[in-house]
């Protein structure tokens, strides 16, 4: 086993036990042993106290897990770039490091939340997976095992996935207080309590079920993992039906964390074993993933999540925060999902597009539709349900409007496409206003602007450089249209329109001083982009002006954020 | 600070510009009608953003 493959074996076994002593501290009723954080009682060691020293336990080794996550961070970075795998895996990870440990202090400092507790739970599972994938991933690349299996049966898939839905009724079911709720019977029906019990016993005979066939078959030809993940979810469904039939004592409660979370290393390490096994056919869940437009993702979820911190003036409620993510984030998937539907016919005539999942023929055209429409349903009723109306109905109107308005319409019949277009991209920080205040008001419709106002010569810029391919797949881009040198006109026209719109915060005692040095200072550069493109006319000038403008639209947004926390 | 009046000053002679911006253009026979109008909603969506914040204050 190489050094890199043990850190990583090493990270997830101690994330196992931060998980179980996690269980510890709940079942005990330790969670406020110590009310403050970081330090306990105020003070850096716990008082002799059972509760405080048993949430100081759980907290030392949360902090002691951070040094081999660190370790193979750095390990990642040093030399597993290659392995794009293993090097997203450890990335991944240390993103949702960030949201955890903030979770934590939220649910000390708020009193443990019940739903905060659960999705702190939720969020530890897909460290622990990630590590598990990054550890096994390792150590198979050192054996060079030749492949054993023609593709990556789906069923595994799917069971992969209902472990990690049961674990989360589970822990949704410890938060609604209905973990006894229904004592010494086999089934109890009647009061939404009653249902989100039942909702926990029924996924887990069917999750268990799936578990032990695939054990079953898959046992012979991969061995351990196979067998122990049948073996954890025998135990741990035995353990459930213990605690309901003797007595919910706690020790059952621990154990019944510990074998979950078993079920859930073994299923996780048993398909990273079965993926490295099969021959390299085009990753599905990759397609998947690409049908959303990641990237794109990133950059939208950014400004919503400034928008919000802008609209709390401070910091927003962590679940408001979570749930707006991952709304936005299925309402945008949704929306490039069904662009890709739309744009297969032109998306195989382009370098850039012709290898997204449709034109490579991974995924077929009715399936993508399927998925965006799916996407965007689950998107609604996450906003709908968990948030509120009026951001539900903002994230559906930018995707419709996206979908039909820039797609459908405007994309291939105007060069002014992208203008008009990029309305639905200047939505998310408003989505995000929304969000927490429930309501609109005049910062958020600013934000919009200078998205808005920030597209154009974003876009443009890339369209200088591929313009041959939109030409090719007849999209009346402005390049095409109107010529490279009345492109790069526009660009630094509408730049110095986009920094006059981002100053105009100032004179309306919408943000202050640190606001403005920053956005002149940052359109300045973005004007001096421009013009040194309009000046030099090379595709080098147009890459530089467009990496930039990713820059700057992240960082005018942490200046707004600093600025409204620290007003001069 | 820009006061109310101020803003809906700017606001005004945004629109002016805007209409002295179309009525040049389209002189010149470059641009049809349909292309103008696409031209001219940004500058518009700023003139409305202007009144909206002068009446919000």
């Amino acid at each position: 086993m190489t050094s890199f493959a043990r850190i990583a074996a090493v990270s997830a076994v101690g994330i196992y036990l931060l998980i179980v002593m996690g269980a510890v501290v709940r079942v005990s009723g330790s969670g406020l042993g110590c009310p403050d954080w970081p330090l306990c009682h105020g003070q850096l060691l716990p008082p002799p106290d059972f509760h405080a020293i048993v949430e100081y336990v759980h907290r030392t080794i949360a902090a002691l897990v951070g040094v081999p996550l660190l370790l193979l961070l750095a390990a990642a970075w040093r030399g597993q770039r290659a392995d794009r795998l293993v090097f997203r895996s450890v990335n991944l990870m240390m993103l949702l490091l960030v949201p955890q440990v903030l979770l934590g202090r939220e649910v000390v400092l708020r009193e443990l939340p019940p739903m905060l507790v659960a999705v702190h739970l939720a969020l530890a599972l897909l460290i622990m997976a990630l590590a598990v994938i990054v550890a096994i991933t390792a150590v198979m690349r050192g054996r060079h095992e030749s492949p054993t299996a023609d593709s990556f049966p789906a069923g595994l898939g799917w069971t992969t996935v209902g472990v990690f839905v049961l674990l989360l009724t589970g822990a949704y079911m410890r938060a609604s207080g209905a973990s006894w709720v229904c004592q010494e019977q086999i089934a109890c029906f009647g009061g939404r309590l009653l249902d989100v019990h039942m909702l926990h016993r029924i996924t887990a005979t069917l999750v268990g079920a799936a578990v032990l066939y695939q054990a079953v078959t898959l046992g012979p030809r991969f061995g351990f993992w196979a067998y122990a993940s049948g073996v954890a979810a025998a135990v741990q469904f035995s353990i459930g039906v213990l605690q309901v039939l003797v007595a919910p004592l706690q020790l059952f409660q621990v154990l019944h964390v510990a074998g979950g979370a078993a079920t859930w290393v073994s299923i996780v390490a048993l398909a990273t074993t079965v993926y490295h096994c099969t021959t390299r056919t085009p990753s599905r869940i990759g397609a998947y993933v690409a049908l959303t437009k990641p990237r794109i993702i990133v950059l939208l979820l950014i400004t919503a999540f400034a928008g919000m911190l802008l609209a709390a003036d401070g910091a927003p409620p962590l679940d408001v925060v979570l749930l707006t993510l991952v709304g936005g984030a299925l309402s945008a998937g949704g929306a490039n999902a069904i662009n890709q539907y739309i744009d297969r016919d032109i998306d195989g005539m382009m370098g850039r597009t012709t290898l997204r999942p449709i034109p490579a023929g991974v995924i077929p055209p009715q399936r993508a539709l399927l998925f965006g429409i799916t996407l965007t349903i689950a998107s609604l009723l996450v906003f709908g349900l968990f948030v509120n109306p009026l951001a539900a109905a903002l994230a559906f109107g930018a995707m419709l409007y996206y979908v039909f308005v820039y797609t459908r319409w405007l994309k291939r019949s105007t060069p002014s496409n992208i203008v008009i277009g990029g309305a639905a991209g200047a939505l998310p920080p408003v989505i995000g206003w929304a969000a927490v205040r429930g309501e609109l008001g005049v910062l958020p419709l600013w934000l919009f602007a200078i998205v808005f106002y920030w597209t154009p010569p974003h876009f443009w810029a890339l369209s200088l450089l591929i313009k041959r391919e939109y030409e090719r797949a007849r999209v009346p881009m402005l390049p095409i249209v109107k010529g490279d040198a009345e492109t790069r006109r526009q660009i630094v026209w509408y730049s110095f329109l986009m920094v006059a719109v981002t100053a105009v915060l100032v004179p309306f005692g919408l943000m202050g001083g640190i606001y403005l040095v920053a956005a002149l200072l940052l359109g300045g550069l973005f004007v001096h982009y421009a013009l040194r493109l309009r000046r030099e006319a090379t595709p080098i000038a147009a890459r530089r002006l467009f990496r930039y403008s990713l820059y700057y639209l992240t960082l005018l947004f942490a200046a707004m954020v600093v600025d409204r926390r620290i007003p001069l | 600070m820009i006061g109310p009046g101020a803003a809906l000053g700017l606001a005004a002679a945004a629109l002016v510009a805007v209409v002295a911006y179309a009525a040049i253009v389209r002189s010149t026979g470059r641009t049809s009608a349909r292309e103008l109008a696409w031209t001219l909603i940004p500058a518009l969506l700023l003139a409305i953003l202007f009144f909206w914040t002068a009446l919000s204050r």
